[in-house]
């Protein structure tokens, strides 16, 4: 075909038109206009458009899959922006797994505001599993988690061979305290005797929970009795000799205290058992005393 | 081929540049790796073919990827931390930028991308993929990582700009 001026004029209206359309109509046709069908380049130029129309289309509405195929700035651009969303989608299942490390860095502002969610989410989870744990008069381990740890250190010690010991306390004279000076004097003995246990030179791998009203349990990973019997003891004597102190009122508290050693077989249960066992000899000799289980060959006896 | 070969790989052969490099340091200009890259591509590809050049250079790759699981990344069964491990010595180390798309283990699929790769990042527009060595590095280290051997394809090579690479690993049997 010969070009004339004015049909060069009529083509070129023809592809404004058709561009203009591709970036602002609602619907375009999917092939270029037949007239501009052997103008070189343009066919390619119009598919790349309605490509990435396409793909900003679906982003739009939330679809990121859209295949792009073409080359170039623009759909690389796109691509980079896809490429992106795929990784910010696979980060908040990462995140809602569990894994508070992922950090956007791709994203401007919106990263910022990502990132500080992700660290109050943190904090949050933390403050949540804290308090899970804790029992909130004294702020010790609380029986469930106490339990859960102390289950853990009997499993090591069956797959190690090991050896560790389970402490029984209990306060004594308890309910006198309550009755005598009021519940809140009660509460403030409890605490005391978790101070008394923080200073009491436990080592980092030992722990203790409170287990119920007045009852208190420590674990000694690798102690052997006699070793336990000694913390105990100190426990005791200080407890002994710490003044309790509660609405200008001082007053002090003393606790019966019982120890087993791990025995091959042993449960949580039967080494709480003899502990508790132990503890109320402890009381039927006069309280504010520390007795060790007996050693195996004299159970029984 | 004899177990005395000349060039077999050891990761002491990178030398102590601290001791050797005292005023040069250990960085160099990203166009001098790629000096040497393409011009090995170039030679090898002129006596073996461009199939033969791709397979050296992914298997190089893996080779490569071994030793740098071994040498700069803490072994671990947990996902999540060795792609963090991965993502921040690669990016210390400027090798590029990593992302993943999606990853499920239990298939044995996984889909990442690299952008501001050393490799490719800014070259000239081509019509192949071009990141053959980085599909070898991520094939090796996914395996030293799961145990399972892995074949990386690179879907996407996006040269020009910082469009990153995009890179679908399979695990096979």
């Amino acid at each position: 075909m010969t070009q004339t001026p004015d049909n060069t004029s009529t083509l070129l209206s023809i592809a404004v038109k058709n561009l203009q359309d591709l970036l602002t109509a609602r619907t375009v046709p999917s092939e270029p206009p037949e007239e501009l069908a052997n103008v070189a380049g343009f066919s390619q130029l119009h598919s790349t458009l309605l490509e990435v129309r396409t793909a900003i289309m679906g982003f739009a509405s939330g679809n990121f899959d859209h295949h792009i195929t073409k080359k170039g700035y623009l759909p690389g651009s796109i691509k980079a922006l896809q490429a992106s969303l795929y990784h910010l989608t696979w980060q908040t299942k990462m995140i809602a797994s569990g894994d508070f490390t992922q950090r956007v860095d791709f994203m401007g502002e919106f990263s910022e505001s990502f990132n500080s969610m992700v660290t109050m989410l943190d904090k949050s989870m933390q403050q949540l599993e804290l308090m899970a744990h804790t029992d909130p008069l004294t702020g010790s381990n609380n029986r469930g988690y106490f339990m859960e740890r102390f289950g853990a250190e009997l499993d090591r010690a069956k797959r190690y061979e090991s050896v560790f010991c389970f402490i029984m306390l209990d306060l004594d004279h308890f309910k006198s305290v309550n009755d005598m000076r009021g519940h809140a004097a009660g509460d403030e003995a409890l605490r005391t005797l978790c101070r008394v246990l923080n200073s009491s030179r436990l080592r980092s791998a030992d722990f203790f929970g409170r287990i119920g009203g007045e009852e208190f349990a420590i674990v000694l990973p690798e102690t052997k009795i006699e070793g336990a019997g000694a913390t105990a003891e100190r426990v005791r004597e200080n407890l002994e000799n710490t003044v309790v102190l509660h609405e200008g009122d001082e007053f002090f508290i003393t606790a019966s205290i019982g120890v087993s050693e791990y025995r091959d077989g042993d449960t949580r249960e039967s080494m709480m058992n003899r502990a508790d066992l132990a503890m109320y000899n402890a009381k039927e000799s006069g309280r504010n005393k520390v007795c060790l289980e007996p050693p195996p060959k004299e159970m029984g006896r | 081929m004899t177990n005395d070969r000349k060039y077999k790989f050891s990761w002491e052969l990178l030398g102590d540049i601290k001791s050797g490099r005292p005023n040069l340091g250990n960085t160099t200009r990203v166009e001098v790796y790629r000096l040497l890259q393409f011009a090995f591509r170039d030679v090898i590809e002129q006596h073996v073919g461009t199939e033969e050049t791709d397979k050296i250079f992914y298997e190089a790759g893996a080779l490569a990827g071994k030793e740098f699981y071994t040498h700069m990344l803490t072994p671990t069964a947990d996902l999540n931390e060795f792609v963090s491990q991965l993502q921040k010595v690669l990016k210390d180390l400027g090798i590029g930028i990593l992302r993943v798309e999606k990853a499920d283990m239990e298939k044995g699929e996984i889909v990442l991308t690299v952008s501001e790769d050393l490799d490719c990042s800014g070259l000239p527009e081509l019509d192949y993929e071009i990141c053959s060595y980085d599909e070898g590095f991520i094939s090796a280290l996914l395996e030293c990582f799961s145990g399972m051997k892995f074949i990386v394809k690179e879907v996407d090579c996006w040269c020009p700009g910082a469009r990153p690479c995009r890179f679908s690993a399979i695990s096979v049997a």
